[in-house]
């Protein structure tokens, strides 16, 4: 009997069974506020193919057109920025504050200017899913070994050859965890936008059968969106495998802070131009001066375009930049009315930062640690982590209403993986040497666990709270957004619904520089929290 | 002092042996080599007796009483250091003292006694990074040392170290351990490395076997006289060298018949 139950299958098998009947029994209790499994599977049976698939390829038109166009532009953007100097000087601040920003804040100001259709909704994906792309390539391809691009210069490969021949492949790893990212991102705009602003796809279907009270039916939406990404997650994950398989040998560098890198002192692309004006462009860009000439260029060519754009539009669709200012003089300095909606967006970042740092480290040092444990919560954490979280939002607002613990919880959820994941792989990829180190010089279990185990895990478990705490804004921003109650994301809902554009920018604004704030000290203080940890060691 | 009986070692189910009946007894304050290719099983031998490996069959004593599982009389020095990167230099030394719960200010005033005795007093705070890596195999050794063994064991400690930092500290090795009476089974693959440091040189070959030993007549300390030019060292060199070449020609031909 105690042989049968240390083998995994039937742990995961067992877990499973008392969850279902233990989720069967409380359904059967609260029809409204829960439904059962075999509700949920007649919900199936009335509502899957009349109403559910073709909900679903509605969805799906719009995210793979939308996932299309991030992966075929964010690449190429990302090698760009690595390799030439000037693309990473224009572009990096809004590639940046625009990663680490909650999308959904952009969102009625898309529907603004492109109204509820089919190029709104692809235009959010892209939004949701791009930037991560872009990043994870950019980063990747500027920490490429130095000797590897030399190599290739001493056997006299052109720039071309260099780029598609070693930063490329070089760079795949990092690529391909930036299109995974960017399709849960991606995933989840496409239901976020559904949800927020359309009457078509499975986001819409979710809200309506919340609302007819139909649970069975919500739960087989769920369902179908959690089995789509973890398939897709499968199969992207074979394809990285397929690609990146033969040469890294080892497990690949774990894909531990992102933090951005130094760039290379000489753009190799810019000296390959060889031409006078390349060098003059070339020595401008290296003084710090130069960079902020081309970074107030471009910010002004923005403003410049985005000035021009508003003369065909009406104010009410796009306001101009000064309206802007004036509005943000207005909400700032005159009224002071932004400041009481910033502090309840703050006061939720953190009481859901802390819940799901509170609630996450342990369960992923527990799952880390006993093999039984993470086999019998493993199903549920990687179902859930696949799963675009947004989605629980209708069944949220059910139970928990539009208050403060609707944004408490929703925050949580969306948070908690990250920790959850991180701490677990942190533990598991202790090197077995320094467990071997500590076992030889006659250490118990708890030593081991404190002076071994621990430390070494945590640069993962702070790169989870890290990404932990950006989530958590976008969680934060989201819950407002969709209960429009308060905060922040409230106060943009109810400019919109009052097309009170020019105001509306603004607590927009504040959200992206809330967002820069956030990646920088996390970019700052990160390392001190782990002094040993040198990134080039 | 430190007895191997019949020790044999199959990882997992394959069918080739990693050790083969391995007898060994190293005498209180021996120093003796373990020498051979790679893959020979020496690393094997020595993980099983430091307790970090379960022998498929034999055992291990320590002064006629089996020794199994790590124990405080013997102490590791491994090949990739094996140092806590998120520890400084001192509070790796600690560590052994750590884990039999000496008291923090006493196992810090040990550390620093064995930080300055391999020359590194002034860098107790560092941490391995910040370190090269013969800094940090002095630590290793200093961590070892730190818990007072009677039986060092030591796993290619100087494999990783470029040629003038691996004699330098082969120099500190000789002064510190062999002063000391410590007995050591050290592990290498060079020749000169196990001559200029052993007693005792035990050749080993795959699989896990012992083929030959040789006393190592050269008078100690041998860090006086110039040992490489003496006649001693060159016989050793030539029969050792010429004892390993033939047992790889017997390899070489049994792989070409099967």
């Amino acid at each position: 009997m105690s042989a049968a139950l240390r083998k995994p299958t039937v742990q995961r098998v067992l877990s499973v069974v008392v969850v279902l009947a233990a989720w069967q029994l409380i359904g059967q209790h609260f029809p409204y506020s829960m439904s059962s499994p075999a509700a949920i599977v007649r919900g199936a049976g009335s509502s899957l193919a009349s109403r559910v698939l073709p909900a679903f390829g509605q969805t799906m038109a719009t995210f793979w057109l939308g996932f299309g166009i991030s992966v075929a532009a964010g690449v190429p953007i990302g090698l760009g920025m690595a390799r030439i100097r000037v693309i990473r000087v224009a572009l990096e601040p809004y590639v940046l504050m625009l990663y680490s920003m909650p999308m959904l804040a952009t969102i009625p100001v898309l529907v603004i200017v492109f109204g509820v259709s089919f190029p709104l909704r692809v235009a959010g994906v892209v939004l949701f899913a791009i930037f991560s792309v872009i990043v994870n390539t950019f980063t990747g391809a500027c920490r490429i070994d130095s000797a590897l691009e030399d190599a290739g210069r001493a056997f006299l490969a052109s720039p071309r050859k260099r780029l598609t021949a070693i930063i490329f492949p070089a760079s795949l790893p990092y690529i391909f965890a930036g299109i995974r990212i960017g399709f849960g991102h991606g995933l989840i705009g496409a239901v976020v936008i559904e949800i927020e602003a359309s009457a078509v796809g499975m986001g819409s279907l979710l809200t309506q059968f919340i609302q007819a009270l139909q649970l069975g039916r919500f739960f087989v939406v769920v369902i179908v969106l959690g089995a789509f990404s973890i398939v897709c997650s499968v199969l992207l994950r074979a394809a990285e495998r397929w690609c990146t398989q033969p040469w890294l040998r080892k497990r690949r560098a774990p894909s531990l802070p992102f933090s951005l890198p130094a760039p290379p002192r000489v753009p190799p692309a810019l000296r390959a131009l060889g031409r006078a004006a390349g060098r003059r462009l070339a020595a401008v860009l290296r003084a710090p001066a130069g960079s902020w000439l081309v970074r107030a260029a471009v910010l002004a060519l923005i403003l410049a375009g985005w000035q021009l754009a508003t003369a065909h539009l009406s104010r009410a669709v796009l306001p101009t930049p000064a309206d802007v200012a004036r509005a943000a003089y207005q909400l700032t300095i005159e009224h002071h009315t932004i400041f009481g909606p910033m502090l309840n967006s703050l006061e939720l970042l953190f009481a859901g930062f802390g819940a799901s740092v509170a609630l996450g480290i342990p369960l992923g040092l527990a799952m880390g640690r006993f093999r039984w444990f993470e086999n019998v919560t493993d199903p549920y954490v990687s179902f859930l982590y696949a799963l675009p979280h947004v989605v629980f939002v209708p069944l949220m607002v059910v139970w928990l209403g539009f208050g403060f613990a609707f944004g408490l919880a929703y925050v949580t959820v969306s948070a908690i993986f990250p920790v959850i994941i991180n701490t677990m792989q942190g533990v598991k990829a202790v090197d077995p040497e320094y467990l071997a180190a500590g076992r030889s010089f006659c250490a118990s279990e708890r030593t081991i666990v404190r002076a071994i185990v621990l430390p070494a895990a945590t640069p993962f478990m702070v790169a989870g709270a890290r990404l932990a705490f950006s989530v958590s804004w976008i969680g934060v921003i989201v819950s407002e957004v969709l209960s429009s109650q308060t905060g922040l994301g409230g106060m943009i809902d109810t400019f919109s619904n009052n097309y009170q554009t020019a105001d509306m920018f603004v607590p927009v604004l504040v959200i992206a520089v809330i967002s820069v704030a956030i990646l920088q000290l996390c970019t700052r203080y990160q390392p001190r929290l782990t002094p040993w940890f040198t990134p080039s060691a | 002092m430190l007895t191997l009986e019949h020790l044999c070692k199959t990882y997992g189910n394959s069918g080739t042996p990693a050790l083969a009946d391995l007898d060994l007894k190293v005498g209180q304050g021996e120093l003796v080599s373990l020498l051979g290719p790679s893959g020979c099983g020496k690393t094997t031998a020595l993980r099983i007796t430091g307790g970090l490996l379960e022998p498929s069959g034999g055992r291990v004593l320590v002064d006629g009483n089996p020794s199994s599982g790590p124990s405080p009389d013997k102490a590791m020095v491994f090949q990739m250091f094996n140092l806590f990167p998120w520890r400084t230099a001192e509070a790796n030394v600690a560590f052994g003292l750590e884990a039999q719960g000496v008291r923090k200010r006493d196992r810090l005033r040990v550390a620093r006694q064995y930080l300055a005795l391999v020359g590194l007093a002034d860098r107790a705070g560092a941490y391995p990074a910040e370190l090269s890596g013969g800094q940090n195999q002095r630590i290793g050794l200093a961590r070892a040392l730190a818990i007072e063994p009677k039986i060092l064991l030591m796993d290619e400690p100087f494999g990783s170290l470029d040629a003038l930092t691996r004699e330098h500290l082969q120099v500190m090795l000789q002064e510190i351990c062999v002063d000391r009476n410590l007995t050591i089974l050290f592990v290498t693959h060079s020749i000169d490395e196990a001559i200029f440091l052993s007693d005792r040189i035990v050749v080993m070959t795959t699989p896990g076997r012992v083929v030959a030993q040789y006393d190592v007549p050269l008078p100690r300390p041998r860090t006086g006289y110039d040992w490489r030019s003496t006649q001693d060292y060159i016989e050793l060199r030539s029969a050792i060298w010429a004892r390993l070449q033939a047992e790889q020609a017997k390899e070489h031909a049994g792989s070409a018949l099967t």
